[in-house]
């Protein structure tokens, strides 16, 4: 029971990663490649908060989002002025450079010795270190990630990255300030991934830069294209799928000398034969070219 | 129609693993022993000889009569290495196979997210191949984390006394920014002043680096004695090595017990000669433990956590017949016992959670063959 606590917890937060970067690469049609770099200074910003300043947990949760969207609202203002393969290849670039700083910033991060000792959350007395509850939470917080995402592509400025999505210059010729949309929708995502992050940390009480990496960001980015683009349920199925996928196969019961390699070929070719016969993902509503 | 296909699809696999996870009962006649090593990702050299190894302790004593006359059933998963993959590979081997104890992860130090689920479980863990020093050089002792890989601080010491010796003062760093990598450059040059040594300078790479050539040119001008390199995967220190003998960077290369692989010497040839390096003196059970190994799998296991993974193995066993199988109490038990070992005449561990009394000898490459230095 502990086992699928502890896969429903993660499902929660990749949901939440996948929620939050399918504003920028489903609705807004910009291709991100570095969420986990928001993912991780939620996490870092936490669990600093945490330990250093002895910051309860939502406190240090709500300033995780802060530091986090204000990275972004810097970080965003240069990139949302780029567009296509310029953009995906400026994010990937930051993901790269905040990776490094976690690595290397050692009197703050402690670099690759990472950071133990993270407690569990309380609030008004309730504690969520057990993993029930902590479920719970995730599941509390995801449902308000769903809301924020659901709100904002449902009103006009949702509307408005559609459109950006479709037709940038189209929308530039109606007098809609292309870059302000991009960058306002790319510093709410940031805050949202943040929030996962603190959730993580929390979690797994040890957070290090390797949670935190380029393949992370392709991960989150893999979870909304096999959910498919555009869909808030995307992001949830594709979440579900691509973390369930693997605990999955660990009850194939191959034989213990090949069944790693056994369970990657296999995980490989179901992800392989998705994307052959189903390129929008299961609920996609846009496929990116 | 189409997106309830795909939803019951994804319904269908969410039910088929509550289903094995509940299904996965332990059979009461045997006690169940995890495994959670890297079979898979950079680090899966080493964890396929710590699989064999643990394999080989097993089935030894299922012929002796297990754990008090019960049979050992070992459950092995594959943690990628890769940090949320062990987490969930701990979590799946404690919570769903129900282990009595844990044997793992590979290189430790670089997966210790796992750590903290061992102690919220209170199930003891012991790791072949983690430099604990990279848990306890700030003080913070794991409660349920083992190790049977060599003392970090002790080899450095044997090392850097020996440097001393030899009439060498001056040396460089190299590292990357790996925890095993950082934790011993950090030893090394912490513990350099009071061997009488000096760092002239230190040089930190990114994990995966493998093109030394700028920095070998620009270390051919700072004139040291020697080099004190470190990586975390031993084939990028090879490589290092060999880049650094093809631009004639003539200095003496000190180095660390994981040099010591015969399929590095067999891929790198003579780049590693003349490597100057610790090892812990391996016992007369560590040569037949090799000899065992060579007849079942035809090979020796590539890296040296073979040996310490047979160890950890059977001192868990051993343990495990203290608390006649049971999780609780193996914690203490693995303070409390002592058993001959391979890397260690008598495998028993401190208040760090290392194992005691290892005996390290310097060691260098000489046409091909690992020879130990007088």
């Amino acid at each position: 029971m502990e086992y699928l606590l502890h896969i429903a917890i993660l499902v929660s937060i990749y949901a939440m990663l996948g929620l939050s970067l399918d504003l920028i690469v489903g609705y807004a049609g910009l291709l991100s490649i570095t969420h986990a770099a928001f993912y991780g200074i939620g996490a870092y910003g936490t669990a600093l908060l945490m330990i250093n300043q002895g910051f309860g947990f939502f406190t240090a949760m709500l300033l995780g989002m802060v530091i986090s969207g204000v990275v972004a609202l810097v970080i965003g203002a240069v990139l949302s002025r780029f567009r296509g393969d310029y953009y995906a290849l400026g994010s990937f670039g930051f993901n790269v450079i905040i990776f490094s700083i976690l690595l290397n910033w050692q009197s703050l991060t402690r670099g690759p010795l990472g950071i133990p000792g993270i407690h569990r959350p309380e609030l008004f007395g309730i504690s969520f270190s057990d993993n029930v509850m902590f479920l719970i939470l995730c599941i509390i917080l995801g449902a308000i990630v769903y809301g924020v995402c659901w709100y904002l592509t449902r009103s006009s400025f949702g509307r408005v990255l559609t459109a950006i999505r479709e037709d940038e210059n189209m929308v530039q010729v109606f007098g809609y300030a292309t870059p302000y949309f991009k960058l306002v929708v790319f510093v709410i995502a940031a805050m949202l991934a943040a929030l996962a992050g603190a959730l993580l940390a929390s979690y797994i009480t040890f957070i290090d830069p390797s949670s935190f990496s380029l393949n992370e960001s392709i991960f989150i980015l893999a979870i909304i294209i096999l959910g498919g683009l555009a869909s808030h349920e995307g992001a949830l199925a594709g979440a579900f799928f691509l973390i369930v996928l693997p605990e999955a196969l660990r009850f194939l019961g191959f034989p213990s000398d090949v069944a790693a390699q056994m369970r990657q070929v296999t995980y490989g070719a179901i992800l392989v034969l998705f994307m052959l016969y189903r390129p929008q993902g299961f609920l996609g509503k846009f496929r990116m070219n | 129609m189409k997106k309830a296909i795909w939803v019951s699809a994804l319904l269908i696999i969410g039910i088929l693993v509550i289903a094995a996870a509940w299904t996965t009962r332990r059979d009461a006649e045997s006690i169940r022993i995890g495994a959670a090593l890297g079979l898979s990702g950079y680090c899966a050299s080493w964890g396929e000889g710590e699989l064999h190894a643990i394999q080989l302790a097993v089935a030894e004593a299922n012929e002796k009569g297990g754990i008090n006359g019960k049979q050992i059933e070992l459950v092995v998963e594959d943690m990628a290495c890769d940090a949320k993959a062990t987490v969930n590979a701990a979590i799946k081997l404690v919570d769903a196979d129900h282990v009595a104890a844990v044997i793992g992860p590979t290189w430790g130090d670089a997966f210790q997210g796992v750590f903290s689920v061992m102690n919220e479980r209170r199930v003891a863990i012991v790791s072949p191949s983690m430099a604990m020093e990279s848990l306890v050089h700030d003080g913070t002792v794991s409660d349920y984390v083992f190790s049977t890989w060599f003392p970090q601080q002790g080899e450095v010491d044997a090392l850097e006394t020996y440097i001393a010796a030899s009439g060498n003062k001056n040396i460089v760093i190299l590292h990357d920014e790996d925890t095993f990598g950082s934790t011993m450059a950090a030893l090394f040059e912490e513990r350099a002043p009071a061997h009488g040594l000096s760092i002239s300078k230190s040089y930190k790479f990114p994990l995966g680096f493998s093109d030394f050539r700028t920095s070998i040119v620009e270390l051919k001008s700072i004139h040291s004695d020697g080099i004190f390199a470190v990586f975390a995967n031993p084939a990028t220190k090879a490589k290092f090595f060999k880049q650094a003998k093809d631009l004639g960077l003539d200095v003496k290369f000190f180095n660390l017990t994981d040099i010591e692989d015969a399929t590095l010497v067999e891929n790198f040839g003579s780049a590693l000669e003349g490597v100057i390096y610790t090892h812990g003196r391996t016992t007369k059970n560590g040569e037949v433990f090799q000899e065992k190994y060579a007849a079942t799998y035809n090979g020796v296991p590539v890296g040296l956590s073979g040996l310490n993974a047979y160890d950890a193995t059977n001192v868990l066993i051993e343990a495990l017949r203290k608390t006649d199988g049971k999780r609780a109490g193996v914690r203490e038990a693995l303070l409390d016992v002592s058993i001959p070992g391979t890397v260690a005449e008598e495998v028993s561990f401190n208040e760090k959670h290392q194992i005691r009394n290892i005996e390290f000898v310097i060691k260098t490459i000489k046409d091909g063959k690992f020879v130990e230095i007088e």
